[in-house]
Formats: structure tokens, sequence, C-alpha cells
């Protein structure tokens, strides 16, 4: 689920702000989902990665970017995460 | 964007309202992060708060939530909340007059074909006033920075909230912090 929940986070990071406020109730809720099991599973497993770093604040209104903008996803760590194309 | 992701709180809403219809709990809502989230840009938030109003009061009212549960194999807790499907709940009782009308005036909302309760945005931005720590303010000020045109909250609703609650020397202070950025 998080290799998923990963990639589609990447599909969202190319849409903006007030679209994401604009998406329908169901897909957001698939995006809180999403960033939830991104966020608890990399913290977990962090010390095993290494190279991933990713910062989860719990503060809006930018967490949604931060999630995104701050993670560094390098080719070891990704793949361990099941992610073949992580150039977002 | 591809939404073809499963849907967790499907399964947690179901168990809610299965609760709901035994009885076992008279009323619940979506609260916190999660409902703040579906009005305003998704974030990371780790549990979802449900507010519910209980038959009784006082020490052990909350006994058939935890009874109930666990007869149904719902025994697992993690951080604060107990895991229903995907999601840790985290159970409020309502617990002074304003989380008791928000709880009153919830929004029917349909997540993905699963009917629920939604604490509305005017409501939502009262609590996070009335609870007033730095999380909060910056989700009000989030929400204050919607349009109402574009799906924001009813600001003239908001202020109605905020008297009849009593909250007007908090939103003083807000708007005082707010001016000092």
């Amino acid at each position: 689920m998080t290799s998923e929940a990963l990639e589609f986070l990447f599909q969202a990071k190319s849409a903006r702000r007030s679209e994401l406020a604009r998406l329908p109730i169901a897909d957001k809720m698939k995006l809180i989902e999403a960033l939830r099991d991104v966020g608890l599973y990399l913290r977990r497993v962090r010390p095993q990665l290494g190279s991933v770093k990713v910062k989860v604040q719990s503060a809006p209104p930018a967490v949604f970017d931060e999630v995104i903008e701050t993670s560094t996803f390098e080719p070891d760590a990704a793949r361990q995460l099941g992610i073949s194309d992580f150039a977002a | 964007m591809d939404f073809n992701l499963s849907l967790g709180v499907k399964k947690t809403l179901t168990v809610l309202n299965e609760m709901e219809s035994q009885k076992v709990i008279r009323k619940y809502a979506i609260g916190g992060a999660v409902a703040a989230y579906l009005y305003l840009e998704p974030a990371f938030t780790a549990d979802i708060d449900i507010f519910c109003l209980l038959d009784g009061s006082g020490l052990g009212a909350d006994r058939p939530i935890w009874e109930w549960l666990e007869a149904k194999g719902y025994k697992d807790f993690q951080r604060e909340g107990v895991m229903i499907g995907e999601w840790a709940v985290q159970f409020i009782p309502v617990f002074n007059p304003l989380t008791g009308d928000a709880l009153k005036e919830a929004i029917p909302t349909d997540i993905d074909g699963v009917p629920t309760h939604v604490f509305s945005q005017e409501h939502l931005m009262a609590i996070c006033l009335d609870t007033g720590r730095p999380k909060d303010f910056s989700r009000l000020a989030h929400f204050l920075s919607h349009d109402e045109a574009e799906g924001g909250p009813d600001k003239s609703r908001f202020m109605e909230i905020v008297n009849r609650f009593d909250l007007g020397s908090k939103w003083e202070k807000f708007n005082n912090r707010l001016s000092d950025l």
C-alpha cells in the first residue's frame, strides 16, 4: 500500500492547492489516507532506509507540500519502497 | 491523477454506522483534522477523531463502546486510538455545548457510498478558536483564507457561532495575533 500511496502522492504533486481543495470528497479522503500511510510508514522505517529524507509535520497548511517537497528519494531507497519512477 | 486506490475509511465508517444503529452510541460525526481536510486541501494526520453522544455521562459512560468493539474483535490500539479497519479511531464524547452543537448540526455526507456525518466547517473553526493551540490557530487561518464562493466557510454563520458560545474575547485575541504576523 505504501509504495502505491507514494506514487499517488507524486501524481498529486503537480496539482495546485486550489485544485486539491476542490476535489470530490472521496478523492480527498484517498489523499488523506495516502498521506497517512506514507507518513507513518516512512517514520517507522527511516533508520533502515538511511537515504530517504522525509519531513512530516502535523501543522497545516504546509504539510502536504512539505511531505512532497522535502522528500529525497535515492535509487536504493526508492527500490526498497518498490518505486520505479521517483523523479517527480 | 489516478484515484484507483481503495478507500480504507469505508470499513471504519461502516462499523461506526453499525454502532449507531445498535445504539452503542446515540450519534457520531467526524471532527478534527480529517474533517478539516475534507474542506481544505488534504494533509497528514495519523488518527480520525469521532465525536459522539453517549447515553450516560461521567466515568464509565463509554464502557459500552469498548465492550462492543472488543466483542467484535477490535482490540488493537495504536497511539491513542482503537484500530477499526485501517484507521486509529479516537472516540471523543461531546464535552461542552460547542461540541454538542457541532454534533447536532453535523452535515450528512456520503463518502464513496457510505453515509456519515461531518462537522460543518464553521463549527470546526469555532472549535479551533476555542481550543487555541498553535496548530488550531493555523488551521483557523487556513479556513478563513478560503472564499465562500469557492466552497469556503460562511463567515457570518461562523461569527454567529462565536457569539452564541461566548468566544468573542478569544476571537479578538486571535485577530490580534494574526495582525502581529
